[in-house]
């Protein structure tokens, strides 16, 4: 056992409902499809200096892909700032009143004046090439059960645009997500084990549902994390979807970094130390018939043969003493051959490499080739060999990233994809300072004494105290629904009008939720046909039986009005005289009335009435 | 700037811009470098770059300043040794060395700009050979020579600056440029573009403007493909003066504007140029790296054609936009120019009671009398398309009694103020500039109105 395993901290990024961060647009809703209707433009990015005069290496890394990227503009939720045709507008002020609310209510040190920064990303999720971000606090602690969570620093910055699905070799992606408000918080490397970090999660992720305009939905918060493990680095994965495989995907890197730190150790001792740069060899001519359809499909390529960059080629290069250790596993499905070949695609777009620690029986070569790559490359019985085949101007590329990750001998810094199975894999180097330079088009905002103090009076709940207040009203399952619920905005807003919190809390829970399930459309039913639905239910027009009626047929008619519904139908509740009768006309048998009269009367009406009959 | 107070407090820290420095305040302590001050903000807000590439302000209100450990490089520095591989590798120039150069002549704007960290905004500084070493694409197109001749910004230039121009322009084709293409702030590039139409006669090859709308020092910036474009097209066999700039929001078509037919419409998208009353004379596209000229009037080039270069201007012409509330009492100031271009409403209109001549608002007495007194006076019309036609309504007839010349020019009004310089440096005497002006010079004024002035786009006519 070590007693210091690793240290992991937590990006947590939430969205904010509204208009956008730097235009008046609408922020879409998270599931809402891209409008088929939408404009389409193509652009090129590149990478450009930043305020040192430096090219970020991550930026640079990825405009060295060079491709194109098109973007999708539908116009109902973008304008000429996401499509970078305008410059922003100023930063929004309501958003910025929520993150020092936020930052008060955590007790961080606010800025006193905040820059808005540009973030380089040439990955073409941001049409201007950079992402505008803004540190608005630092320090401070959120509460958890198992103790406050330091925090490092709360950020505002604008989300980037949603990713479609590739068309060709064109990267597409939608602008309309583009510039909604997002705030970061990112804790300090607290967190020891996995569930910790879990755990840690949850709870930010409940104290941000405090706040009183958070986007809920799919993909309206997300967690990246960074892991960092005695004689590795500090790692960042990034586009975990689901929290519950945090955990996991913890797990899986502390795996990959102690297996790094193993493999680089067993380098050393095999004598490897630091040497030149590994160069490949070009050796088509030995597979030119081989049976290894991955080789022969590459040499068949465009301008076989000829020895421009467009023609296909198998590059091979020896990797001394190395036997063993690529075919080594990190974590279950990911061995160190893994990570040369995620590197290989990155750089050269190529497919994957194949390696000495394979079974290469797989790939359909002979016996015959093998032995003569082995003599070519005068391979040692401790050597080990990587191949790449693709077009030339892939392959080569290619090869020198994947040779320079083989020589590596320790735990690169980089930012890393989370896959759903808990792994991950290579996205770039990890960004330097460098990636980050003011945005010149908005000018310095000062955190006044009067914005400060807005802020500090605006008071948000903790999570116990919303917990709490909700379980003295709802009881104790009703009550935790409802601290988790998306409908929570409405059910104070309905709430606050007056109406009976268990009815509110019931109809949005339950009756909406079953409607659903019936294939109702309840998105028609709009927030005032739900309120006056419910207050005819308060002054005794209706029953409560009745309500999920009266919403199936609004949410069919959505132009009818209430009154109309209810009376068109007979489903006025009912009362004195009416209701007598009709108790009357059943005998005065209860279960006969009430399935009757079941929408129309209260079960407690009758019980009374057959109470003052006998 | 910092406020003085801060000065001092840094002073006694000993502690300089881009030095690390440690701030301590309200029991919170921030660490970074020392960023200088932009001009706008509170000046009592210390910058610093903390080592996450952040920057924040931090007030020297009950503060504590202190000298940190370290070097300036720690907190911008965080680069992975392995990563260099990844950049691409040079691609060796694949150029003719023996054809003749294209000549690339900055004259300042946002394509050669980039972040100013004195002043927190963007500014002009590259010269010529930067801008050429920033886009490798350029390689292709070699032989190319830079010369810088100026480093403003456009809404900054004088028509003396044009003057400086076409000597550039003149200069550089008598050294043997094959083409020129002059990188240009957009604001008044329309200007210069006349400008140059007017003063550099029968040139040899082709002179190309352009600019970018999106600063250099961004990713998305429209800088790379308008220089990639203009360089293709001054590459091309034709001879004239045109803007070359992107045709819309994509990155792929740039649009020719012929210089004297191009107004700069839009403030901020990159398609910021549209051509009146003639279409674009060709398109150059960055993918595929062709240029075609479309127009069959477009002159082609000729190496062996001689220049001559007529770059006179005078800085005495005045331009009016008319306006409802214009008072006889302003148009009385315009006594002080040479010259006036009466940017007029609709056909070429101004408020001159035609109606009711005896009336105090009229501007009419006014102009009859500066055009007695020998200034010149000439309409264009200020809507963005058509032309004047003073002879339709009786406000028209007026004005041409009273002097004012434009009749039937369908000349932008930009384009018919810079021509009025230029007609002025040329001539003293307003009657003989005033020929010069109506004269038609590198299709200022041209004799048909196209048809699609008045129609929906072809695409929306078959829809």
């Amino acid at each position: 056992m070590r007693d210091f395993p690793m240290l992991c901290g937590l990006e947590i990024h939430q969205r904010l409902s509204g208009p956008k961060l730097f235009c008046a647009c609408p922020s879409p809703a998270p599931d809402a499809p891209l409008e088929p209707a939408h404009y389409s433009i193509l652009r090129r990015l590149r990478a450009s200096a930043g305020e040192g005069g430096e090219l970020d290496i991550a930026a640079a890394f990825e405009a060295s892909r060079s491709r194109s990227v098109e973007y999708a503009a539908p116009p109902s939720s973008t304008c000429l700032v996401e499509a970078d045709e305008e410059p922003p507008h100023p930063l929004n002020a309501v958003h910025l009143q929520t993150v020092l609310a936020l930052a008060r209510h955590a007790g961080s040190g606010l800025a006193d004046e905040v820059q808005v920064m540009r973030k380089t990303v040439v990955d073409g999720s941001n049409t201007s090439g950079f992402q505008r971000t803004c540190l608005v606090a630092m320090g401070g602690s959120l509460p958890s059960p198992s103790g406050p969570i330091p925090l490092e620093t709360i950020c505002l910055e604008e989300e980037s645009a949603g990713i479609l699905p590739a068309i060709g070799s064109s990267v597409r992606f939608r602008i309309d997500r583009l510039g909604i408000p997002l705030i970061e918080i990112a804790t300090a490397p607290v967190f020891t084990t996995p569930q910790e970090a879990q755990a840690g999660a949850e709870a930010i992720g409940m104290a941000l549902r405090m706040l009183p305009n958070t986007m809920r939905g799919l993909g309206t918060i997300r967690q990246d994390v960074n892991v960092s493990v005695p004689g590795g680095e500090r790692v960042e994965i990034k586009g975990l979807q689901d929290i519950r495989i945090l955990p996991l995907l913890i797990e899986n890197e502390v795996k990959r970094q102690e297996g790094l730190i193993e493999i680089s150790q067993e380098m050393k001792n095999r004598g490897l130390g630091s040497q030149a740069p590994l160069s490949s060899a070009d050796v088509s001519s030995l597979f030119s018939s081989t049976a290894c359809p991955i080789l022969s499909r590459a040499l068949g390529a465009k301008g076989a043969g000829a020895s421009g960059p467009s023609s296909g080629v198998v590059l091979a290069a020896r990797l001394p003493k190395m036997a063993g250790l690529l075919g080594r596993t990190l974590y279950e499905g990911r061995r160190f051959g893994t990570e040369l070949s995620d590197y290989a695609k990155m750089a050269g777009g190529v497919h994957g490499l194949i390696h000495s620690d394979e079974d290469l029986a797989k790939y359909k070569f002979s016996e015959r080739e093998i032995s003569a790559l082995r003599s070519h490359l005068h391979l040692q019985s401790d050597d080990a060999f990587v191949l790449i085949a693709d077009l030339k101007q892939k392959a080569e590329p290619a090869m020198r990233a994947a040779l320079s990750r083989a020589l590596a001998r320790r735990v690169p810094r980089e930012t890393r994809k989370a896959d759903e199975k808990g792994g991950s894999s290579f996205m770039r180097p990890m960004a330097g300072a460098h990636r980050m330079y003011p945005e010149t088009d908005i000018p310095p905002i000062r955190i006044t004494r009067e914005m400060e103090e807005s802020a500090g009076s605006k008071k948000i709940d903790t999570v116990e105290a919303r917990s709490s207040r909700l379980a003295s009203l709802l009881g104790p399952e009703l009550g935790e629904q409802m601290l988790r619920s998306r409908q929570y905005a409405l059910f104070e807003k309905l709430v606050g009008g007056g109406l009976d919190a268990k009815l509110v809390a019931i109809t949005l829970e339950q009756t909406m939720v079953s409607l659903r399930r019936e294939g109702v459309q309840v998105e028609a039913i709009g927030e005032s046909s739900l309120r006056e639905t419910l207050e005819l239910c308060a002054k005794n027009k209706i029953t409560r039986a009745v309500i999920p009626e009266v919403l199936k047929e609004v949410a069919k008619t959505p132009a009818a009005s209430l009154d109309s519904i209810v009376s068109s139908h007979h489903w006025q509740r009912l009362t004195g005289p009416a209701l007598e009768k009709a108790w009357a006309a059943s005998g005065g048998d209860m279960r006969a009335f009430m399935a009757k009269y079941r929408l129309v009367a209260e079960g407690a009406d009758a019980a009374a009435l057959a109470k003052k009959k006998s | 700037m910092y406020s003085p107070a801060a000065e001092r407090l840094l002073m006694q820290a000993g502690v300089k811009v881009g030095e690390p420095v440690i701030i301590e305040r309200g029991g919170q302590s921030f660490e970074g470098l020392l960023m200088p001050r932009p001009d706008i903000g509170d000046e009592g807000c210390l910058v610093l770059k903390l080592k996450s590439g952040y920057n924040i302000g931090v007030s020297i209100e009950g503060a504590k300043i202190s000298k940190a450990a370290g070097k300036a490089e720690d907190f911008l520095s965080a680069v992975p040794i392995d990563a260099k591989v990844y950049l691409p590798s040079k691609s060796a120039s694949a150029s003719d060395k023996t054809r003749p150069p294209i000549y690339l002549l900055s004259t300042g704007g946002t394509i050669a700009s980039k972040v100013d960290y004195a002043t927190g905004a963007v500014s002009p500084q590259l010269d010529a050979n930067e801008l050429l070493a920033s886009i490798p694409a350029l390689s292709s197109l070699a032989p190319l020579k830079t010369r810088s001749v100026l480093s403003l910004l456009s809404e900054d230039l004088l028509p003396s600056h044009w003057a400086l121009f076409a000597q550039g322009v003149a200069d550089a084709f008598k050294d043997g440029a094959a083409g020129i293409v002059i990188a240009h702030g957009t604001d008044t590039m329309g200007y210069t573009a006349a400008a140059l139409a007017y003063s550099l006669q029968d040139l040899p090859g082709p002179v190309v403007l352009t600019g970018a709308q999106r600063s250099p020092d961004r990713g998305s910036s429209d800088a790379a493909d308008n220089l990639f474009a203009s360089c293709l097209a001054a590459r091309a066999p034709w001879a004239g003066v045109a803007i070359c700039m992107h045709a819309g929001a994509d990155d792929s078509i740039s649009h020719l504007h012929w210089g004297t037919r191009v107004r700069k419409y839009h403030s901020s998208a990159r398609g910021a140029f549209r051509s009146i009353g003639l279409p674009p004379i060709g398109r150059a596209d960055v993918r595929s790296g062709q240029v075609s000229i479309t127009d069959s009037d477009v002159p082609k080039s000729d190496s062996a054609r001689h220049l001559i270069l007529k770059n006179k201007f005078s800085e005495n012409a005045h331009m009016a936009w008319i306006y409802p509330g214009l008072t006889p009492k302003t148009v009385e100031k315009w006594a002080d120019y040479d010259g006036v271009l009466i940017a007029g409403t609709g056909l070429g209109h101004a408020p001159v009671w035609s109606s009711e001549p005896s009336s105090k608002h009229s501007i009419l007495p006014t102009l009859r009398q500066l055009h007695s007194s020998g200034v010149l006076l000439a309409m264009a019309s200020q809507t963005f398309g058509g032309r004047v036609n003073m002879d339709v309504y009786s406000p028209g007839r007026l004005l041409q009694e009273a002097g004012v010349i434009g009749q039937e020019c369908d000349w932008l009004a930009e384009t018919a103020y810079v021509k009025m310089c230029w007609a002025l440096g040329q001539e003293k005497d307003s009657k003989k500039a005033a020929k010069l002006m109506l004269a038609p010079r590198a299709r200022d004024i041209l004799p048909r109105s196209p048809i699609e002035d008045a129609l929906p786009s072809m695409q929306d006519r078959l829809e």
